[in-house]
């Protein structure tokens, strides 16, 4: 019987490691669909807390969050990164959750103002091209901003950005 | 073979040059087969990224990694991005072997490359065109500026080129419409140069656009650039010039073309008997099934290496080693552009001045370098360009939330000094060992030898590098500009995208394989009027002096026709 037991055991623990990247986003709420990278749905969460933090919404204009920026983020880690670049990447993320946790004994979507403040200064500061965390965090960055300053409402709203300029190009305009 | 696969011309290829041996035939009346490798593209509908914003672009112009691992080749093109990469070959779409490293850059549609060119037109000049026997190496050029001077400014009118009357005898002038405006800094060291320089000009770069159109181009459809600067995609005004909108639909409203798409040539058909060719094999590269086209006369613009390919691969008893080829020299003194060096610098002065708006062109300098007489230890020289932009400073460093937004959100950014640059553009020399060839035993999907290449720099081209090098700091010194950079890419030939030469035009049929017209020495009814005639390279950017070798060889062929010398 105990011997029985045990053989199930491992053929559910086996059948249940097959599917881990999809039990890892069953976990929990749901996100978008990646064909390389395995991104939870609670990290995606967790990206959509951080990319709003680096660029949130203000009362003059939107945010990471109403752009989905973090969505433009895996779409670029998942299509445009190499596999080492990814895996980095997903590494780093840990990194990043595991950072906070030990610091603050709490995860980052759950994290106050502050606090988000004193670890994202932390990882500004953090040159070390191996420290996997500030990698994962300035990638993160540097996507957040491009969602950004590519969005529509940015380049129209705030760049007057046109497809046809026109025809003119004045080259000695004074400088404000 | 049955009337519908005779015609008087067939023209293979469709792009730069090809267009405008399908133009010229189709308007003399002569009935113009058009044969084309890939597909149509239609100017307009058939440029599905033209009005696409930034934002729509899922990887913002990004190349998916899958795509750009199998094809390094492609993916190192500066044109090569989501925008329009449908242009694009990709390397595993047709290899080729490389003795040694070359990218061949490759546009399968109708209009070929002329859909992406980077839209530079230069002229040459006697300097260029009597280069090689001033200074010994390749053959003497059949030719002269005088010859080619009306065929230029002919297609000038039609295309619409944007430039200055500099009165420069290295760029001689030609038929422009409006330049845009060289900018204050630009300006600058236009004057700084012309003050500490006997024969250093720096002068609009003229270009491709339609700054100002003429009825002639209202009639072909087209209306003035507006400076959009994102010409790869193809463009709806028609505000450069591309085979799309211009040549081939003009060829086609005459009612004399026959365009045929999907058409892989195999082969030009020599007839032995009447001592001359006939036509050409065709693979169809859907079917894969062969089929013969019949004319009077073949026009070989299939692009640079691609010419050649087909030549070699078009042998017979007389022409054992490829079509023309009694000197065994086709495919070789193969050559193309020293595109590998870049100098940068920052400039303090003029802080109260910015530019405004785009420009497809920049400021460009012709050689200067052994143009009177040799004066270095290395034959030739570079034309540059040269460039100056103020860019926002984007410092984002250690910042981010609402402090990071806040720069971002500011309408007049605070600028940067002026950046400025200028990118060698060097002549090569070519040689015997620098040569295109059939490989023996691999074929591509429709049954054609893949092209070995074996083809490189020298220490010409090195040494070259190193004079740009020494007189751009020179100059930039001069100028006042700091931060000076200097950078060699040490990219593979082709990059450039300048491949020319392999069927190179000359006096001696012992020595070369075209004459003065673009004829094949020992199969007169066959021309060869893309970058394969090159004979030599010179710094120019190729294309505008392609596009009048066709025009006059084409003129040239109709009146032989008429003759009956062909």
């Amino acid at each position: 019987m105990q011997r029985r037991t045990a053989i199930r055991n491992i053929a559910i623990i086996t059948a249940g490691a097959a599917f881990l990247p999809a039990c890892n986003n069953a976990d929990s709420t749901p996100g978008i669909k990646l064909k390389n990278i395995s991104v939870t749905g609670k990290e995606q969460n967790m990206l959509a807390e951080l990319a709003e933090t680096i660029l949130p919404k203000t009362k003059e204009f939107i945010g990471s969050a109403d752009l989905k920026s973090h969505e433009f983020l895996l779409t670029m880690m998942d299509d445009c990164s190499s596999p080492e670049d990814q895996e980095k990447f997903t590494a780093g993320l840990k990194a990043f959750e595991e950072n906070c946790n030990n610091k603050f004994k709490t995860s980052f979507a759950k994290c106050p103002a502050a606090q988000r403040v004193e670890l994202l200064k932390e990882l500004e500061a953090n040159k070390d091209k191996n420290n996997l965390a500030a990698v994962f965090y300035k990638t993160t960055k540097r996507y957040t901003l491009q969602s950004f300053t590519s969005s529509k409402e940015y380049l129209l709203k705030i760049k007057k950005f046109t497809l046809a300029p026109g025809p003119f190009y004045k080259g000695c305009v004074k400088a404000a | 073979m049955g009337d519908k696969n005779r015609f008087d011309v067939i023209v293979i290829g469709s792009g730069m040059s090809g267009g405008w041996a399908a133009k010229e035939f189709c308007e003399k009346g002569l009935k113009t087969l058009l044969l084309e490798r890939g597909r149509d593209v239609q100017h307009i509908k058939d440029y599905p990224t033209t009005s696409m914003f930034p934002w729509e672009f899922k990887h913002r112009g990004q190349i998916p990694y899958e795509i750009a691992k199998d094809n390094p080749s492609i993916t190192r093109c500066y044109a090569f991005k989501e925008d329009a990469m449908h242009f694009f070959v990709k390397d595993t779409e047709h290899p080729w072997v490389q003795e040694k490293p070359f990218d061949w850059i490759k546009g399968y549609q109708v209009g070929g490359k002329s859909i992406m060119w980077a839209r530079q037109t230069q002229r040459w000049s006697d300097f260029d065109f009597e280069g090689p026997a001033r200074d010994g190496f390749a053959v003497d050029w059949p030719i002269r500026y005088k010859d080619l001077a009306p065929w230029y400014g002919y297609v000038e009118k039609f295309a619409g080129i944007s430039g200055n009357k500099d009165g420069v005898d290295t760029l001689p002038d030609g038929e422009f419409l409006p330049a845009w405006q060289l900018n204050c800094v630009e300006e600058y060291f236009k004057k700084t140069v012309a003050a500490n320089y006997k024969n250093r000009h720096v002068i609009y770069a003229r270009c491709a656009h339609v700054t100002n159109p003429q009825p002639v181009h209202i009639e072909q459809g087209r209306g003035q650039c507006q400076t959009r600067n994102i010409c790869q995609r193809g463009c709806p005004f028609g505000g450069y010039f591309n085979a799309n909108s211009t040549t081939i639909p003009w060829a086609i409203k005459t009612g004399n073309l026959t365009l045929r798409t999907h058409s892989v040539v195999h082969s030009i058909i020599y007839d032995e008997q009447k001592g001359k060719a006939t036509g050409v094999r065709v693979i169809d590269a859907n079917t894969k099934q062969a089929v013969e086209y019949f004319a009077d006369v073949i026009f070989v613009n299939a692009g640079a290496i691609n010419t050649n390919l087909i030549l070699l691969n078009s042998t017979s008893e007389r022409f054992p080693n490829g079509l023309g080829n009694d000197s065994g020299l086709l495919g070789k003194y193969f050559a193309f552009h020293n595109y590998r060096a870049r100098i940068t610098a920052k400039y303090d002065g003029m802080l109260d001045s910015k530019t405004e708006g785009g420009r497809p062109t920049s400021a460009y300098v012709p050689r200067f370098r052994n143009v009177y007489k040799q004066e270095t230890d290395f034959l030739r020289g570079y034309a540059t360009t040269f460039y100056a932009n103020r860019f926002p400073v984007q410092n984002n460093e250690n910042l981010f939330g609402e402090e990071l937004k806040n720069q971002l959100m500011q309408e007049s950014p605070k600028l940067n000094s002026w950046f400025v640059g200028s990118g060698m553009m060097g002549e090569t020399i070519p040689k015997e060992t620098n040569y295109v060839a059939l490989d023996k035993d691999k074929k591509d999907e429709w049954g054609m030898p893949l092209v070995r290449f074996n083809v490189s720099y020298d220490d010409n081209d090195e040494k070259m590098i190193k004079d740009f090098f020494e007189q751009y700091t020179e100059m930039f010194s001069k100028a006042g500009f700091t931060d000076i950079k200097t950078s060699d890419s040490k990219q593979a030939p082709g990059l450039d995208i300048h491949e020319m030469g392999g069927v190179r035009m000359g006096k001696d049929p012992k020595t070369s394989l075209l004459n003065e017209w673009n004829q094949l020495h020992e199969c007169k009814n066959v021309f060869v009027t893309d970058g394969a005639c090159m004979t030599s390279t010179s710094t120019q950017n190729p294309s505008l002096t392609y596009m009048a070798l066709t025009a006059r060889a084409a003129n040239h062929a109709v009146e032989l026709l008429k003759k009956r010398e062909l």
